[in-house]
């Protein structure tokens, strides 16, 4: 599967994308505010053929996507949807972006195709999203694809041993409608 | 560390690492009115409890040694606890027979006291047989595990479309119901135990309502029969559930979650403590109808905090 827009590509991982996601998924400034990572070799080999098997799975539960720019063959970030269980109507999305791609407006055009390709294509009724206490970064992409605010989770979210505060955002297919 | 029971606090007193001691300290008692330990090795453990002469028959070795039991199977994953008493100590006998150890073996002149050697009783309990009887108390209610029996008890709320409004599931068929008491029943055998369900029985009468705690999701469920709605059930229910996930089962955060429309369920919650911490808008679709829900936090600490 690949999705477009004006700057990016969605598509599929696959096994050269190694270095490339090594790059950001070590990076301790872009996992600070996720509950995993960094990651070392083994950590990126276990993703990759996570996103492969998870792709080849039917029916769908998890997308894990590579972000790249449209002109150039690696990718700089991954955005992933999972499909609830319990409830296949709902899906939470997310995101991981490199260091020196931040503050250019990527992380809301994936997060609003992402939006676009769970609601139309997929059929989904409802989207929610979650990010660190702190991380005004993501929250500020999740506003700007006019997610609605939830609530903030108090100590609800352990990080490397740490307890911490997380925000719930989400949206429903008539409000984006 | 400390553990809290309803009058006591057991002061953790560091010495080595296969034994856990602690001071007993009494509300309302400057000086500490006793100690206890736990000898821990091979994921079994004997234990003792001392309670100073003038605060004996107060029923403080019981409960002293009740938490210890809690402590062992749940915070260290014992498998096994045992206890030893004099022969003739028929006070500690009782205390034993009483937070569920069985006598185990009767040894003759086993111990040597004063110069005289004296007789043993030993005691044990088992993982499985303190969490087939886990029972919890409140000022006028028991919770306590499901029986096959309670199935009309049970079927009586949760056949009622009224009762289950704010429910996403039911009104019940006997069926459903049926499933509902082989699945509780069969959470009491689980090893390690991560689904404590009750039932609610009034001291001294019947089932009244249910309630379930699931400690990996760190979240608890409540219902009562609407024939004992308003009557202050709900956060005695709810305290003892946030009791037993800070107190017992050492979790640092608990949530409850309702529909967006049940105000009996939200002023219960508030009234025990919980703050209001999302608000999902029709997050999802109950008997055909799309409903918003609130769910509730909170943290050992702030429980702490609002401990009397």
């Amino acid at each position: 599967m690949r999705l477009q827009t004006q700057r990016l590509v969605l598509r599929e991982y696959c096994p050269d994308d190694f270095s490339a996601v090594m790059g950001y998924n070590s990076d301790m400034d872009v996992v600070r505010y996720v509950p995993w990572g960094p990651h070392n070799e083994d950590d990126v080999r276990n993703f990759l053929s996570a996103a492969e098997y998870c792709a080849a799975k039917f029916p769908r539960e998890k997308y894990y996507l590579a972000v790249c720019l449209k002109e150039a063959e690696n990718p700089f970030g991954t955005a992933v949807i999972y499909i609830d269980k319990e409830q296949p109507d709902t899906a939470m999305i997310g995101w991981v972006y490199r260091k020196d791609f931040w503050g250019r407006g990527y992380g809301t055009e994936a997060a609003a195709e992402l939006i676009r390709f769970c609601f139309q294509d997929l059929g989904l009724r409802r989207l929610y999203a979650i990010c660190d206490g702190e991380n005004a970064a993501s929250a500020r992409i999740m506003e700007k694809c006019d997610m609605r605010f939830e609530g903030r989770t108090k100590k609800s979210r352990t990080i490397r041993g740490e307890a911490r505060d997380a925000l719930y955002y989400a949206i429903l297919r008539d409000e984006w409608e | 560390m400390i553990l809290h029971t309803k009058r006591l606090a057991l002061m953790f007193v560091p010495s080595c690492t296969n034994r856990a001691a602690f001071t007993i300290n009494a509300v309302g008692e400057t000086a500490s009115i006793g100690h206890c330990e736990l000898d821990i090795g091979n994921e079994q453990a004997c234990f003792s409890v001392e309670v100073g002469e003038p605060y004996k028959d107060n029923g403080y070795g019981a409960e002293a040694a009740g938490r210890l039991l809690d402590y062992g199977f749940l915070e260290r994953g014992l498998h096994r606890i045992t206890a030893v008493c004099d022969g003739e100590n028929y006070a500690a006998a009782n205390m034993l027979g009483k937070i569920g150890m069985r006598r185990e073996a009767e040894f003759q002149k086993s111990r040597r006291l004063g110069g005289e050697w004296r007789d043993e009783l030993a005691y044990a309990i088992l993982y499985e047989d303190y969490m087939r009887d886990l029972t919890l108390e409140t000022d006028r209610l028991i919770l306590r595990q499901f029986r096959p029996d309670d199935f009309d008890a049970v079927h009586s709320y949760a056949s009622d479309a009224e009762n289950t409004r704010f429910m996403l599931w039911g009104p019940n068929s006997p069926e459903d119901t049926a499933k509902f008491m082989r699945r509780v029943i069969a959470t009491a055998a689980q090893e390690p135990r991560t689904n404590f369900e009750f039932a609610v029985c009034l001291k001294g009468g019947g089932l009244i309502g249910a309630c379930g705690l699931d400690s990996v999701n760190a979240g608890y469920g409540i219902i009562l029969h609407r024939d004992h709605w308003k009557h202050g059930y709900g956060p005695e229910i709810c305290r003892a559930m946030i009791d037993l996930a800070f107190g017992k089962l050492g979790l640092s955060r608990l949530t409850a979650s309702c529909d967006e429309e049940n105000y009996g369920s939200m002023r219960i919650m508030e009234r025990s403590g919980m703050r209001r911490e999302l608000h999902h808008i029709r997050n999802r679709i109950v008997r055909g109808e799309e409903r918003g829900e609130y769910v509730y936090a909170i943290l050992s600490d702030e429980y702490e905090r609002g401990r009397p």
